[in-house]
């Protein structure tokens, strides 16, 4: 993984867009190119004797999607105030699933030079994340649309 | 080309294309019954019309095509010409040709297509089979009248006084003593308009987006008082979502009628003699599943004309008839479309394939296989019985690609055969965006919908119908048999407080009844099967999902298949039957 | 020449010839365009027109009922009878033209045909009905 943004990093000064949102207290970003729309929660159908990250299945303008909660997945505390509560549509190509986020912050611009490495850490796994985003004096996880895929996996939070 | 243009050639190529499907069976008939004049009339209809029509629209190379087509037929309907097997295959040709047309043209308007051959070998029956006399006038007339057609407006202008002159010169050209009437036939269904899947996806859509506003001004509306207008607003958004669900719909017909023709090529090329029978052309299958589904069915026919069936010595020499018999059937089973394609010809010989697949490395030297087992290898990658490249299924195309096929589209194939009696193959294709008969219920806190046509009745449990034991399947008593019950909150949900199970839904699997409690029915509708989202996909029972005509998502619970296992592992040890 | 406002009725069982037909009835002015299938449907429409038609165009070769069956429909019921009929052939059915004549077409074109053409028999007709 860090080999591939050294060799990167010279490579262009292009910006990437990123669309920034809260998972409890966390700061998560996405490509944004993989945002289909973002919708307030409509009501969900729960699945019963589905996993528990798992919130049910929703109606987009006709196409059934399933929506899923990334902070059961990754452990995260929601927060208490759901009024900021939102649905992202990723658009995974072969098909559209809902996340679940605490709030929606806004669309990134980073420059390569701005986009770091996931640091080691001592056996967490951190396969979720694509990189760390560097802006405006903060750090933003870059996640990887692919862990959406996954339905079975566990991506365990890695250590603050 | 100006924009009308334009707009005009694609209608006409839609209009040529819907001709062309009508007048294909009529095409394949004929050469059962050359002497039918329905047919010859009907085949007659389409040059004719699609002559004029290419003309006036600018396609002069298919109006140059069928004018010879034309004339061969009307020499036919005036039986100046008998459509022998040359003249029949000659008219198949044909009807590929403009096919070809089609499609090029709508591609690229102004595409080119070579039908020299074609046209001299039309030209060729006219002038070498017809009487003499006739003959010698149409090998002389239609270059010649056929340059004076297409010369922009020359005769058309021509003002009525001329006519008798035009008259003269045509009547001695085409030598029509005696019109025929033109037999009269049942008018063909509407007219059809080409619309894009995609388009009809979005009504779709939007369609269930209407439906949830209007819920929301229904009662909004009845709450006014104004409960009449909320009904029939009601009513009226349930009729357009009928009919925007059925518009994916069409019957397999079309699919099955490209058959006909592979048969028959197949069959010719072979020498064999085949009776195609095709069953359930009515039944209706999504678009996209229809589309999807004429390869492996063609690649299954080829197979089994060309490694089923036996030659007619073969067969007489068998005892069986002369001509091999293939039959595609049809219908719906359960939650699945079934298309069933049988031969009687030789059936697979599965010690032959146990044989084969051991010399190729497929299955070890030592294994053991049952009959079924063995039959089962001809889906093996790779695998073909026939020991020489045969031109019709070719090599290394084989039944493996059409299980992929059929299995990528959410299907499988199953296959029966008996040496010397015969082969079955079943495609069973998921209901995917098909519409079912739905019956919602309520379960374990759950709205579901279920297949109506997995319920055999319904029955309201009254106190003490239903006999609990401990650590044993609970049953009820239904005209003296005893129906295992479950509970579909059991693997579906949990009961909310308050909720009981007040109805029992009857369910039959092979000759055994089970009942499934429910906590209430709320309403039949029909609904929109669509595909399960990749995160449920997986999940016992789980049919698809569906859209409610309340904009609520649903899923679409497979009744048969979560309890057939459950009680096929639970009929050898419980002792229910006893306790009858 | 045709008040641009008569009604008119396109007989013709393919639909990309109605088109044509109608589109060159609207380049030469025509507003009040009915289009039908074929001979039945055709008089089906005459016979429920709440404004008679003033001016019929029909193909010669439909199932059902023919353009040839439909003008003679048309003379024979003296509501209607005096409507302009023109006949749209294709070339091979130029020499049952009599029959049209002596069933009392008014003009007849060949297929395919411009809209000078459509337009020259057109005139005809006026003039014969306006005379």
């Amino acid at each position: 993984m860090s080999s591939m943004f050294n060799k990167e990093k010279n490579a262009s000064l292009e910006t990437q867009r990123f669309l920034e949102f809260n998972l409890g207290d966390e700061s998560y970003a996405i490509g944004l190119l993989k945002v289909k729309e973002v919708i307030t929660p409509p009501e969900i159908t729960p699945i019963p004797k589905a996993p528990a990250y798992v919130c049910g299945l929703i109606n987009l303008r006709g196409t059934v999607l399933t929506v899923i909660d990334l902070r059961k997945k990754l452990g995260i505390q929601p927060t208490q105030d759901v009024s900021q509560n939102a649905v992202i549509i990723f658009d995974l190509e072969e098909r559209f699933v809902g996340v679940v986020v605490d709030s929606i912050q806004k669309v990134l611009n980073i420059s390569e030079g701005g986009i770091k490495p996931v640091p080691d850490s001592d056996g967490q796994s951190m396969s979720h994340l694509l990189g760390i985003l560097h802006h405006d004096d903060k750090l933003t996880m870059w996640l990887d649309p692919k862990m959406l895929l996954d339905g079975t996996a566990t991506v365990l939070k890695a250590a603050a | 080309m100006d924009d009308f243009e334009i707009e005009l050639k694609h209608d006409f190529l839609q209009e040529a294309r819907e001709l062309l499907q009508n007048t294909e069976q009529s095409f394949l008939e004929l050469e059962k019954d050359p002497s039918n004049k329905t047919l010859i009339d009907a085949i007659f209809r389409f040059a004719h019309n699609l002559k004029g029509t290419s003309r006036a629209v600018g396609f002069g190379q298919i109006a140059e095509l069928t004018h010879r087509a034309e004339n061969l037929l009307l020499e036919i309907k005036q039986d100046k010409i008998f459509a022998n097997d040359h003249i029949v295959s000659t008219l198949l040709l044909f009807n590929d040709q403009v096919r070809v047309m089609i499609d090029g043209l709508d591609e690229n308007l102004d595409a080119v297509f070579d039908c020299e051959k074609l046209m001299q070998d039309l030209d060729a029956i006219i002038a070498g089979e017809v009487t003499p006399p006739a003959a010698a006038a149409f090998e002389a007339a239609p270059e010649a009248s056929f340059e004076a057609e297409v010369t922009e407006v020359g005769p058309a202008a021509e003002t009525f006084e001329e006519v008798p002159v035009e008259m003269e010169t045509q009547a001695t050209v085409h030598k029509l003593p005696e019109k025929k009437e033109v037999k009269k036939e049942p008018r063909k269904d509407d007219e059809t308009l080409r619309v894009s899947l995609n388009r009809l996806e979005v009504l779709n859509n939007l369609v269930g987006e209407l439906v949830i506003i209007q819920s929301v001004v229904e009662s909004s509306l009845s709450k006014s008082g104004d409960v009449k207008t909320a009904r029939s607003l009601g009513k009226l958004c349930k009729d357009i979502q009928d009919l925007s669900m059925s518009l994916r719909m069409v019957p397999v017909g079309p699919s099955f009628q490209k058959l006909a023709r592979i048969v028959r090529d197949t069959s010719k090329l072979l020498n064999k003699k085949v009776d195609l029978h095709l069953i359930g052309e009515e039944t209706e299958i999504d678009k996209t599943v229809a589309e999807s589904l004429g390869d492996p069915l063609v690649h299954i026919i080829r197979n089994a004309i060309d490694h089923g069936l036996e030659t007619p010595e073969e067969r007489l020499a068998a005892g069986k008839s002369e001509e091999g018999v293939v039959e595609v059937m049809a219908f719906h089973e359960g939650n699945f479309l079934v298309i069933q394609i049988t031969d009687d010809g030789k059936g697979i010989n599965g010690q032959r394939l146990i044989e084969k697949a051991k010399s190729k490395g497929i299955i070890p030297e030592n294994m053991n296989l049952t009959e079924q087992q063995a039959i089962e290898l001809i889906f093996h990658p790779g695998f073909s019985t026939k020991e020489e490249v045969s031109e019709v299924s070719g090599r290394g195309v084989g039944m493996d690609v059409v299980k992929t096929n059929i299995e990528s589209l959410g299907g499988e194939v199953k296959v029966r055969s008996k040496v010397g009696a015969g082969s079955c193959f079943r495609l069973m294709l998921p209901l995917t965006l098909a519409i079912i008969d739905g019956m919602l219920i309520k379960a374990g806190g759950q709205q579901l919908v279920v297949p109506k046509g997995q319920i055999q009745e319904v029955i309201k449990l009254e106190p003490g119908m239903i006999t609990k034991m401990t650590g044993r399947r609970p049953y009820l008593t239904l005209r003296n048999t005893i129906v295992p019950v479950f509970y579909l909150e059991e693997d579906w949900g949990t009961l909310t407080k308050g909720e009981k199970v007040d109805i029992a839904l009857i369910v039959r699997h092979n000759d055994q009844s089970f009942a499934i409690g429910i906590t209430d029915i709320m309403r039949q509708q029909q609904v929109v099967v669509k595909p399960p989202t990749k995160e449920i996909m997986n999940k016992h029972g789980v049919m698809g999902t569906t859209i409610l005509g309340d904009g609520k998502p649903s899923l679409i619970i497979d009744l048969l298949n979560l309890y057939s296992r459950k009680l096929r592992q639970e009929i050898n040890v419980d002792t229910i039957g006893k306790a009858a | 020449m045709f008040n641009p406002n008569t009604p008119v009725l396109v007989v013709d069982d393919m639909s990309t010839m109605r088109k044509i037909v109608s589109k060159i009835l609207r380049d030469l002015g025509f507003t009040n365009i009915t289009e039908a299938a074929d001979g039945t449907l055709a008089w089906e429409a005459i016979s429920k027109a709440p404004a008679p038609f003033g001016l019929i165009i029909s193909d010669w070769n439909m199932p059902n009922c023919s353009g040839l069956d439909l003008l003679k429909k048309v003379r024979s019921d003296k509501n209607v009878a005096k409507t302009p009929f023109v006949l749209v052939t294709a070339e091979a059915e130029q020499h049952q033209v009599a029959e049209a004549v002596k069933s009392g077409v008014d003009q007849y074109v060949v297929k395919p045909f411009s809209k000078d053409a459509l337009q020259a028999k057109l005139e005809m007709v006026h003039k014969k009905y306006a005379a």
